[in-house]
């Protein structure tokens, strides 16, 4: 009830005009900025920070304004994902498998409306858990040690198994290349160079969004190009809405993937793309019978509710503890800084109307999101009506200054398009690029903890095995592993190699 | 003291003889960090300041040059931007840390002309509330037994700041720093989850990162790696030099211009930076950033961004991480 | 036969990789497994998979389009990196566009002028509204 009515507080902040005007402008906006390959939500809300703090806004407002905006980009992405299989952002990898055969089946608008309204579920559902659960769940997030993370990216690892298509051994090869892409740069445990040859660009590591569009913009384009494959036709009319049965259908994958989204944003280090490519994959293994990747809803659905559950989970310790648990929300770390606001588990009693009001807007946000863009899809979806002429060369130029405007940095662009090129070079041979990328994300996790896991154990294995967590995590895994095997064993016959 | 004051009036003087002389056109700040990094927030900010005070006429923009701390933007000014005028590049102690380790290529410290220092955080030593430790000695007591048993755990590598602060301390004790456990987080929000959730004994941070948590109490703080005490929350807190253990880290916010920028727009820039210093307005924006003040301009920062790096330097090659 | 030639590059990177971790010089490492395991085991596999390949390759029809359109729209994107400074994003972005437009079977006074209109969109959107600064060339555009 102490809950209940402190978020009544907060709605009473909220909801002034001044307030309300705000969070519709931070949404709009933020699926503006959101569209642009290569602007996430980190940039945007870096570069809206110091206008804020100039325009002398409240502490609240400003905040408001931020998270609307963080919202907003998440969305935005979707546009060019779902209609032209080009993600600007690494969370939405996993929303080209089934939103672009649905747009090239006629249907980007309806792929658009779902879309909203996974991420309208995700992040409602995830607002209502952090209102009520704030603090014991950021507590509970902070005792997953780097044991439980060791056996966590085990089992994505054993669901990207899920991904493979065609022959096993060339997805053992994508997952390979993108872990050895991940192993660039400075080495965190020994201060080591490794894979730099020398060049002081590579220290950094290769930079995540300069992968993403190598791999999907600049490949798609040049595969594009050649003629081989057509993009989509624009068709609207029959089949363009979105049914009521449909939404249905979709609801109990939409539920499982705000749980997973949910969980891992919480969770610092894992975010949105870690989160989307679990709750496909998961929903993958649990409900596929041959047509995911090839436009079905759930497949959708699933990584764009985890996406948004996840965004909202991560300010959970944020919010509770101080703690940043993404890229983004360290931005908004420093906001709160700025206006001298500690973050932390003080904030909901020394400044309530900040703390609550924000959790107040990120309902309203959410609310307005699925407002602004529902009508907005068929509209959206006429994108593709532009000739490809104008359209691809457009969203090429678009992705290389995106990635200049950050880096500033001309060798970041050739890398970018050498990723290209041999991202081109992969699809011809029939190397599968999303367990690639996916390897990429997970890498560093796997590493980092891993040898964390063994610093606090002085070697010893046995420290993998040592939580209740860790040992779930790792049934679940092995379950992950064997669901093929106990699919075909019902069916009575045994797995041929290439299901493994 | 009294010299390092004379030397900034004297700074401020002939800076104000000389402002006639030079006028910036298109000034620049360059922020050596992505969007939303410390970097950028010194940049962004700043220019802010300096155009709202009016110390700076045209509006200053601030360019992000990503890359190694600091390393692409030393380069990239080197190469392209060696006499230009107009520009500032943001520094901070980090960069000194890679720069003392060959992480900037062929440069070193004598290749731009530093201009000063417009605040400073301080290193600080960080326990759970329920930790064993109690102060300083207690941990080195640890140490001296076992190194290994003392888990350790910051944001930056091996061989970053964060390692620096507690590999200072193993030596001041006489303990080899390699025999440290040191645990890379990818962040220090992320190392300081892992202190409160019980993961980690140890975490060497920054005062400006540790304050809510230190004011929630969630966490002791066993030292301060700064000359005198630091202010406000953590007034109760000793200084590691107090406890016997000299150990200074003071993280410094700064700015340096290109090697062959004229002497005029050296002045020039000097004398901006130190009226900043002296402004009120920038106090307070300082204060909120969770900046300490740290007054140190022209010559006096020249120096002790040599005396830094060199002292890095020192350790790095001791424990083997540079040649 | 495209099969075996991945699975020898693949030999050659995993083997390559693990060359690399190998020749690593590791002062010290802050923990027991340093920084040469991961990189070792991922070569493994890469090698192995490599190796399981090129023994057992399956079909794969090597199928191209009109490639000189995918080669021209490469050579300008690389081409482009290197104009930016020198003549400008503008200039630049709408060369680039250019002949990515003329590869996507366009006309080229269409293509120079949907070149030209969304090279100056995007800088206005990026450096005006933005506040990312773009690189100006000799003109001052």
């Amino acid at each position: 009830m102490d809950a209940l009515s402190a978020l009544l507080t907060g709605f009473q902040v909220a909801l002034t005009p001044l307030n309300l005007a705000v969070a519709f402008a931070g949404v709009a906006l933020g699926t503006a900025i959101g569209a642009l390959p290569g602007i996430g939500p980190i940039n945007a809300v870096a570069l809206l920070l110091p206008l804020c703090f100039a325009l002398k806004l409240p502490p609240e407002t400003a905040l408001i304004l931020l998270a609307g905006l963080y919202y907003g980009s998440g969305y935005g992405g979707r546009i060019s994902s779902i209609l032209l299989n080009i993600p600007g952002d690494p969370g939405l990898v996993m929303t080209t498998l089934d939103g672009y055969p649905l747009a090239k089946a006629g249907r980007g608008a309806a792929a658009l409306a779902i879309s909203g309204i996974g991420s309208f579920v995700g992040g409602t559902s995830a607002v209502i858990l952090m209102t009520f659960l704030a603090v014991p769940l950021a507590r509970l997030a902070l005792s997953f040690g780097p044991a439980d993370y060791v056996a966590l990216m085990v089992l994505s690892f054993a669901l990207l198994g899920t991904m493979g298509e065609g022959k096993a051994v060339k997805t053992w090869i994508a997952v390979a290349l993108g872990l050895l892409l991940a192993m660039v740069g400075i080495d965190g445990g020994s201060g080591v160079e490794r894979f730099t040859f020398g060049s002081l660009e590579l220290l950094g590591g290769i930079d995540f969004t300069s992968l993403t569009i190598g791999l999907f913009a600049v490949a798609e384009i040049l595969v594009l190009a050649e003629g081989m494959v057509s993009g989509v036709v624009s068709r609207t009319g029959d089949g363009a809405r979105l049914s009521l049965k449909e939404i249905r259908y979709c609801m109990p994958a939409m539920l499982r993937a705000t749980g997973i989204g949910f969980f891992l944003g919480v969770l610092p280090g894992t975010g949105a793309s870690v989160a989307s490519a679990m709750a496909y994959t998961a929903e993958k293994r649990i409900s596929d019978k041959g047509t995911f990747g090839k436009g079905d809803m759930r497949g959708l659905a699933a990584p764009e509710t985890a996406d948004n559950a996840a965004q909202t989970a991560s300010m959970v310790p944020m919010l509770a503890l101080g703690i940043p648990g993404s890229g983004t929300t360290a931005v908004m770390l420093g906001a709160f800084m700025m206006y001298s606001i500690t973050p932390g588990p003080l904030l909901f009693t020394q400044r309530p109307e900040v703390a609550w009001g924000l959790i107040a807007s990120m309902y309203i946000g959410n609310l307005m999101l699925l407002v602004l863009n529902l009508p907005l899809v068929g509209l959206f979806a006429r994108l593709l009506l532009v000739p490809a002429w104008i359209l691809y060369p457009g969203i090429l130029a678009l992705s290389y200054a995106g990635v200049y405007a950050v880096s500033n940095s001309a060798f970041e662009l050739i890398i970018t398009t050498a990723i290209g090129v041999i991202a081109y070079v992969l699809r011809k041979v029939g190397i599968p690029l999303i367990p690639l990328l996916l390897a990429f994300v997970l890498a560093r996790l796997l590493e980092d903890n891993f040898r964390r896991a063994l610093s606090l154990s002085d070697g010893g294995y046995e420290i993998l095995f040592s939580t209740p967590t860790s040992i779930i995590l790792w049934v679940l895994a092995l379950l992950a592993i064997a669901w093929p095997f106990v699919g075909q064993l019902q069916r009575g016959r045994a797995p041929t190699p290439s299901e493994i | 003291m009294r010299t390092s004051i004379a030397i900034c009036c004297a700074v401020m003087l002939s800076a104000a003889a000389q402002a006639q002389q030079f006028q910036p056109q298109n000034p620049e700040c360059i922020a050596p960090a992505a969007p939303g990094g410390g970097f950028d927030l010194t940049c962004r900010l700043t220019s802010r300041m300096l155009n709202e005070t009016g110390l700076v006429g045209p509006s200053i923009r601030t360019t992000n040059l990503p890359g190694g701390i600091g390393a692409i933007a030393y380069n990239n000014i080197q190469a392209q931007r060696a006499a230009d005028p107009n520009v500032i590049v943001a520094v901070s102690t980090g960069s000194w840390v890679n720069l003392a380790q060959g992480k900037f290529g062929r440069f070193n410290e004598s290749d731009v002309r530093w201009l000063g220092a417009i605040g400073a955080d301080y290193g600080v030593l960080a326990v759970r509330k329920d930790s064993r430790f109690k102060s300083l000695g207690d941990v080195v007591d640890a140490l001296k037994k076992d190194p290994a048993s003392v888990k350790v755990g910051a944001g930056g590598t091996v061989g970053s700041q964060d390692w620096m602060k507690p590999a200072l301390v193993l030596k001041a004790a006489g303990v080899d720093p390699r025999k440290m456990r040191y645990l890379s987080y990818e962040g220090g929000g992320e190392a300081i989850g892992a202190l409160i959730g019980g993961h980690i004994d140890l975490f060497p941070g920054d005062a400006s990162e540790v304050r809510g948590q230190l004011e929630a109490g969630e966490i002791r703080l066993l030292a301060t790696f700064s000359d005198k005490r630091l202010p406000g929350a953590f007034a109760e807190v000793p200084t590691a030099k107090e406890q016997g253990y000299d150990v200074q880290w003071p993280i410094v916010r700064g700015f340096y211009a290109p090697p062959k920028a004229p002497e005029a727009s050296y002045a020039y820039w000097t004398g901006i930076l130190a009226k900043l210093n002296a402004d009120p307005r920038w106090q307070k924006a300082r204060t909120e950033q969770g900046l300490f003040e740290f007054d140190m301009i022209g010559p006096d920062f020249d120096a002790f961004a040599k005396k830094r790096t060199a002292d890095f330097r020192a350790l790095a090659i001791e424990v083997g991480l540079a040649k | 036969m495209i099969d075996r030639l991945v699975g020898l590059i693949c030999i050659l990177l995993g083997g390559g990789a693990i060359w690399h971790a190998q020749t690593l010089h590791v002062p010290f490492a802050a923990d027991p497994v340093g920084p040469r395991v991961f990189p070792t085991i991922i070569g493994a596999v890469l090698l192995l998979a490599g190796c399981v390949l090129a023994i057992r390759p399956g079909r794969v029809e090597l199928e191209f389009g009109t490639w000189p359109r995918a080669l021209a729209v490469l050579v300008a994107s690389l081409v482009y990196p290197l104009l930016l400074l020198p003549i400008g994003f503008i200039m630049a972005t709408a060369l680039l566009c250019f002949v990515a437009a003329l590869a996507f079977h366009a006309r080229p006074v269409p293509a120079a002028a949907s070149a030209i209109a969304t090279a100056v969109v995007f800088f206005l959107l990026l450096d005006k509204v933005l506040d990312l600064p773009l690189p100006r060339g000799p003109l001052g555009i």
